[in-house]
């Protein structure tokens, strides 16, 4: 059953007097469970595709339906509510908010959220996440105090903390050197192991393509092949 | 967490942050300083008339002028003006001792020329009820002779008034010399000796208060009665009556009819009014009032003794007038600089509402990204307006306190230099002979009230536009 449906979906952004269309009608789906990577030159739609995912960006034509519900009919704030239950997002340049420390980052998606977590239970879950992405002794320090590797690290443990169905990482190695990339990358493939959670990272780099289990090739705003193993 | 947040967002941009409490501060410190003069001098009007003048509450009969202790508050209608005596006096006085209000006294009230020591002068008289008017009006301390007694002819004067006789003048004046008054009406004069009582002494007199002079009240009414007695005089007042219903157009065109700029306080348009042959005040007979002056006991709530009065005493025909009203245009002048200062008030905040937003709207855009990140990760509406609003609130609360303690501090500082205030309007103001402005927490927490309700007003408009930022934000470039 596909968790992700896209369908003939478009994105045209204005430039000046122009319009770059940057997704030229895709239709896509992708399963529960699986771990997927989309790949393509730079320029290719990837992020544009990602953010659409995301909920945090909408298409100008096409329709995008997350667990059956199409996003395009959704209220902002049933948009918001189903961004916060679904969707945990890893940001290329890490996005952690620079006055909380680990730990506190962590925590901030339980505290937006409406999920029923004691205090004490909220706490012994992130430290175990902490514990996961192997920073269990970074815990109060601040992003600045951290390296790339390990504030990417910082926003796998985010993005997983309010237990998504979906975890979307638009080019997360991009800017780490290769072996934390791909030391990133097989900590979200552990996750994906050990809970089922869905992800969906991009890349413009082949070598990290191959352990995806379903990847998708665009070019020029267009699906243009997938392989599934 | 959002507290830690918005807590540490405010420490993150410590030059934004120490801006806004600079200003926050300042606001509040301007507020309560004028707030704690404004309600110092509040009080110190009260005292001086309510304790010495007018009591609590007063009782004059219903009538369209405006009208206080002394006459109408319009000097010029001054001139026609016949001052009304009390309808249902007994029946009043009656209903007033029903409500448990005992400290009352009646007073009658008009205007002569008054000849001591061979100097002639206007004065605003009181004819007053003894004893009852003495133990009203415990800011009156006699210095010389003995109060005004019941049915003895007699006259009290200030010492203000004997010293500037004495010593500017030079002559000598001593308790048991006889003081004439005139009062001159249409075709004749009035004339009543009477030997001076007493010397006395207002605790902190207004401006012109000096120059009010206690009679018995008989000695007035036998002033004033001509008036009853001589049909010409009733056509003169006839006459006004048809000046004041008449075209009033007419008379607002006629001349020098707002000739008279003084409106400060009515008492002083007399030595005018009584270098001109002067209409008497009243056709007052024996047993006959102008007003009753009420003392309420401390603690009890005035207005709403008012309010209960005026319902009671309504089918009467009487009005229930606070003290204010019953001081005239003096104590108005405290309203006025009232007026203005809450103006100032609201000038300084605004421009501090606009500096505090555009402060904040500054940072709310340098933290496009981060908030974009926060909408990203899953944060309502109500969250990131929050955000923004406790930071504020914070904010408020800490400039608010800052400002509040230096102006704690600032004005007891003020306080012990006892500054003398030289001006009888300025000491009137205050109450007293020096600048003390007693601190109230009650101003305090005005004070820290407007710097919170300050800092969420200004949060207002750059919450909703945090609102407005797109989770997209989070990732776009720059
Ligand atoms: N905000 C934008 N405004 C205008 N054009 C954009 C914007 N974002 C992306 N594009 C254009 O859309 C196309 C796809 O971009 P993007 O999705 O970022 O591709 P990729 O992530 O694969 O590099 C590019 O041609 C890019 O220039
Ligand atoms: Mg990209």
């Amino acid at each position: 059953m596909s968790i992700i449906k896209l369908s003939k979906l478009e994105k045209i952004y204005p430039l000046g007097k122009l319009e770059v269309a940057a997704l030229k009608g895709v239709d896509l789906e992708i399963n529960k469970g699986d771990f997927v990577s989309v790949a393509g030159p730079s320029g290719s739609g990837k992020t544009t595709m990602m953010n659409i995912i995301g909920l945090i960006d909408t298409p100008t034509r096409g329709e995008i339906c997350i667990e059956g519900k199409n996003a395009g009919t959704l209220r902002r704030a049933e948009l918001t509510r189903l961004r916060h239950e679904t969707i945990g997002f890893i940001f290329q340049s890490f996005n952690l908010l620079p006055v909380l420390s680990v730990i506190e980052n962590v925590e901030l998606p339980l505290v937006l959220g409406r999920l029923k977590m004691k205090k004490n239970e909220r706490r012994e879950w992130v430290e175990h996440l902490l514990q996961e992405v192997g920073l269990e002794d970074r815990i109060n320090h601040k992003p600045s105090e951290l390296s790339g590797g390990q504030q990417q690290r910082v926003a796998i443990a985010r993005a997983l903390a309010a237990k998504p169905q979906i975890v979307i990482a638009d080019e997360p190695t991009a800017n780490l050197d290769s072996v934390t990339g791909e030391r990133i990358l097989n900590l979200m493939k552990q996750v994906n192991k050990d809970e089922g959670t869905t992800f969906i990272f991009s890349s413009h780099d082949p070598s990290i393509w191959k352990i995806a289990d379903h990847t998708i090739f665009l070019r020029d705003g267009i699906i243009e092949s997938e392989t599934r193993q | 967490m959002i507290f830690i947040l918005a807590f540490r967002n405010l420490l993150r941009n410590k030059r934004s942050t120490l801006l806004l409490l600079m200003l926050i501060s300042f606001i509040t410190m301007v507020f309560f300083w004028g707030n704690s003069f404004l309600s110092q001098s509040d009080r110190g009007l009260r005292r001086t008339y309510a304790d010495n003048l007018t009591a609590d509450l007063m009782i004059q009969k219903t009538q369209d002028i405006s009208m206080n202790l002394f006459g109408a508050n319009t000097p010029v209608i001054d001139d026609f003006f016949v001052m009304p005596v009390l309808p249902a006096y007994n029946e009043i006085r009656t209903t007033l001792e029903d409500q448990g209000l005992s400290q009352l006294s009646a007073v009658v009230s008009g205007k002569a020329a008054m000849d001591l020591a061979g100097v002639r002068q206007g004065v605003p008289l009181l004819g007053v009820e003894t004893p009852s008017y003495f133990s009203i009006f415990p800011g009156i301390d006699l210095l010389e002779g003995e109060l005004l007694l019941q049915d003895q002819p007699g006259v009290m004067l200030t010492r203000d008034m004997v010293d500037e006789l004495r010593e500017k003048k030079g002559r000598e004046i001593s308790v048991g010399d006889s003081v004439k008054f005139t009062m001159a009406y249409g075709t004749g004069f009035r004339i009543r000796e009477v030997p001076l009582k007493g010397i006395f002494q207002y605790s902190n007199p207004g401006p012109y208060m000096e120059q009010i002079v206690l009679v018995d009240p008989q000695t007035l009414r036998s002033l004033s009665s001509v008036l009853s007695v001589a049909a010409e005089e009733v056509d003169i007042a006839d006459d006004t009556m048809a000046l004041l219903d008449g075209d009033l157009d007419n008379l607002f065109t006629s001349g020098d009819f707002f000739g008279s700029d003084d409106s400060e306080f009515s008492i002083s348009d007399l030595e005018e009014d009584l270098s001109a042959p002067a209409v008497s005040s009243s056709d007052i007979m024996a047993g006959d009032w102008n007003f009753i002056l009420i003392r309420t006991e401390t603690g009890r709530n005035v207005s709403r003794i008012k309010k209960d009065l005026n319902r009671l005493l309504e089918p009467y025909g009487v009005t229930v007038v606070d003290w204010r009203t019953a001081a005239g245009n003096a104590a108005m002048s405290v309203l006025f600089i009232q007026f203005f200062f809450y103006g100032g008030i609201l000038l300084i905040s605004i421009a501090g509402v606009i500096s505090i937003v555009n402060i904040m709207l500054i940072s709310v855009f340098r933290r496009t990204r981060e908030i974009g990140t926060l909408r990203a990760i899953g944060a309502s509406d109500f969250t990131i307006a929050g955000l923004i609003v406790l930071e504020n609130l914070f904010l408020s609360l800490i400039a608010g306190s800052v400002g509040l303690l230096i102006a704690w501090w600032g004005m007891g500082w003020l306080n012990n230099l006892e500054i003398p205030l030289g001006n009888s309007l300025i000491s009137s103001l205050f109450g007293t002979n020096v600048l003390v402005v007693e601190l109230q927490s009650l101003e305090a927490i005005k004070a820290l009230a407007v710097a919170v309700a300050l800092g969420i007003c200004s949060a207002v408009y750059p919450g909703a536009l945090a609102i407005k930022i797109n989770p997209i934000e989070a990732v776009r470039r720059g």
